[in-house]
């Protein structure tokens, strides 16, 4: 196994997931390259079981109904940490991105987190399933008020953002497709609850009120017919702009940062090359969601996009306590922590609008740098973490004495991590301020892990561990 | 008991319990965390997600004797 093995390997596993600590990578890369996106795409072909879930809920049991919203917040915390099914969970966040529904609005969390598991069931299967369902789910329903799109007076939101923002994008229909849209949805709603007191809330449910939907002919995207919601989605899969949208989500998300999308009706895509590669995947495959990311994955222009991406605030927070083995189990804190992106700036089902969240360097401000700074170095100096000391029984194995040593093996075991040569100097600079290492008494053991969890917090503190 | 005043005194929930189709949901177990038998032979589960106590008395006398072989 050679080193880029394990480094092609580690950017998979950032990108197709949360990332994996050395042990993972290592056993990975023994299966080859595309052994390992097979057993992501398809994770049920590969038999790799789900969350325990019954473990989270025996030690968190308020979580199975989430009420408050940090209690929403570890529940998705909780699977995007411990889901052996990488890729499955990073296209809820994917979703989430793209489908981006809010508590600011719904107000229930339950709803928000089921929203999750949607993502969980069709996001690697057919787009237009997932939309489907998408348009069936009540929390979608509420958050663009198709329960107030009736027959004789159509609401257009859910129609307007189905097309801007969900499938086609700007640009690409016209404002008689909306209201034609809208009007092939009139009746979808949500079906009468039992009210909230006194026992609490009760799920909320899908109800298609043939009475109030307007089944009259309409006209759409140049077709004409007596179209419903499903009709509707079937037209909109179909159009070439539709590929080429989700095409270039998947690049943005995957692959290299773009603009943001409000400007893509203007901005050409950063690789058109790559974005059509991706669009052909997807036609090709009929919508098929794991078929587009096998092609995706698998491509030279994926393999050669090594930190290009500014992390995102779920990256650095999931990552980091996958690497450091933090909240492998439901202990005492999950609360806290899953309220850590939020302070990030990606307060986690409750994006700032329909839009989702900007990325990039937008991620990137004051506040941000110094909160993401401070939760990486907090943890990969905790050198009782397992993930840490797990990196130097490595080192302390290899009996690394001198600071140049300490510093390549470090950045080695944190990712491999590339850096700038300015920065390596840097770290071995500071790395030698108290001379070399020494694993020789208890005393002198105890002395040099600290010191590689202290290196660890500089690598995780520099301006490289930003990316991945 | 007070589950009971809080519905009576709010007529907007009264109306929405009319609306659905079933309060069949009501009754289901959300999230049971604990079982006891009490010494009067109740059995008594904790419904920990409705905030409740379900209470389960066996009916013993409810079957004639001869057809309960």
């Amino acid at each position: 196994m050679s080193e880029n093995d394990i480094a092609l390997t580690a950017h998979l596993m950032r990108r197709a997931g949360f990332g994996a600590d050395r042990d993972q990578l290592e056993a990975m890369a023994a299966k080859g390259y595309e052994q390992i996106v097979e057993d992501l795409v398809d994770p049920d072909a590969a038999g790799v079981p789900e969350v325990d879930r019954e473990l989270l809920f025996r030690y968190y049991p308020n979580l199975e109904n989430p009420a408050p919203i940090p209690q929403g917040r570890s529940h998705y915390l909780y699977h995007l940490i411990n889901s052996p099914r990488q890729l499955e969970e990073k296209m809820t966040l994917f979703w989430h991105t793209l489908f981006a529904t809010g508590y600011a609005k719904v107000d229930n969390t339950t709803e928000l987190v089921r929203q999750m598991e949607i993502f969980r069931t069709y996001g690697l299967g057919s787009y237009r399933d997932l939309l489907v369902a998408l348009a069936k789910n009540p929390a979608m329903i509420y958050w663009l008020d198709n329960n107030y799109n009736h027959k004789d007076e159509p609401n257009e939101n859910w129609g307007r953002e189905l097309l801007e923002l969900f499938s086609m994008g700007q640009g690409n229909y016209t404002e008689k497709d909306v209201f034609e849209c809208a009007r092939a949805f009139t009746g979808w709603t949500i079906r009468h609850k039992i009210p909230r007191a006194p026992l609490g809330r009760f799920l909320w449910g899908f109800q298609y009120n043939p009475d109030d939907h307007d089944d009259s002919e309409k006209e759409f995207l140049g077709q004409r017919g007596n179209f419903n919601g499903e009709d509707v989605i079937d037209i909109i899969v179909r159009q070439p702009a539709t590929a080429r949208f989700i095409a270039r989500h998947l690049y943005n998300f995957f692959v290299a940062d773009e603009v943001q999308v409000p400007a893509w009706l203007h901005s050409p895509p950063r690789d058109a090359v790559a974005v059509n590669i991706i669009a052909d995947a997807f036609v090709n495959s009929d919508y098929q969601m794991k078929d587009t990311l096998r092609v995706l994955l698998n491509s030279d222009f994926f393999k050669e996009a090594r930190f290009t991406k500014v992390k995102s605030p779920a990256d650095v927070v999931v990552g980091v306590c996958r690497m450091v083995g933090d909240f492998k189990f439901p202990k005492p804190g999950l609360q806290l922590i899953s309220e850590e992106t939020s302070y990030q700036g990606q307060a986690l089902l409750d994006p700032p609008s329909v839009e989702g969240w900007h990325f990039g360097h937008e991620w990137i401000d004051s506040g941000a740098l110094v909160r993401r700074v401070n939760f990486a170095a907090d943890r990969f100096s905790n050198i009782r973490l397992p993930g840490i000391e797990s990196i130097i029984d490595r080192i302390k194995a290899q009996r690394v004495v001198s600071p140049a040593d300490l510093v390549d093996a470090c950045l080695d075991l944190i990712g491999p991590l590339e850096v700038g040569e300015d920065t390596r100097q840097e770290l071995v600079t500071l790395a030698g301020q108290r001379g070399e290492l020494s694993w020789d008494t208890e005393e002198s053991c105890a002395s040099s892990a600290q010191r590689v969890g202290d290196l660890l917090a500089l690598i995780g503190s520099s301006r490289e561990f930003q990316f991945c | 008991m007070w589950a009971q005043w809080t519905l009576a005194a709010d007529p907007e929930s009264v109306k929405a319990r009319n609306r659905v189709a079933t309060l069949e949901l009501e009754w289901r177990f959300c999230y049971p965390t604990a079982v006891e038998i009490d010494d009067k032979r109740r059995i008594i589960v904790v419904d920990q997600q409705r905030s409740r106590l379900h209470v389960y008395t066996k009916e013993k006398d409810y079957v004639e004797p001869q057809f309960n072989l």
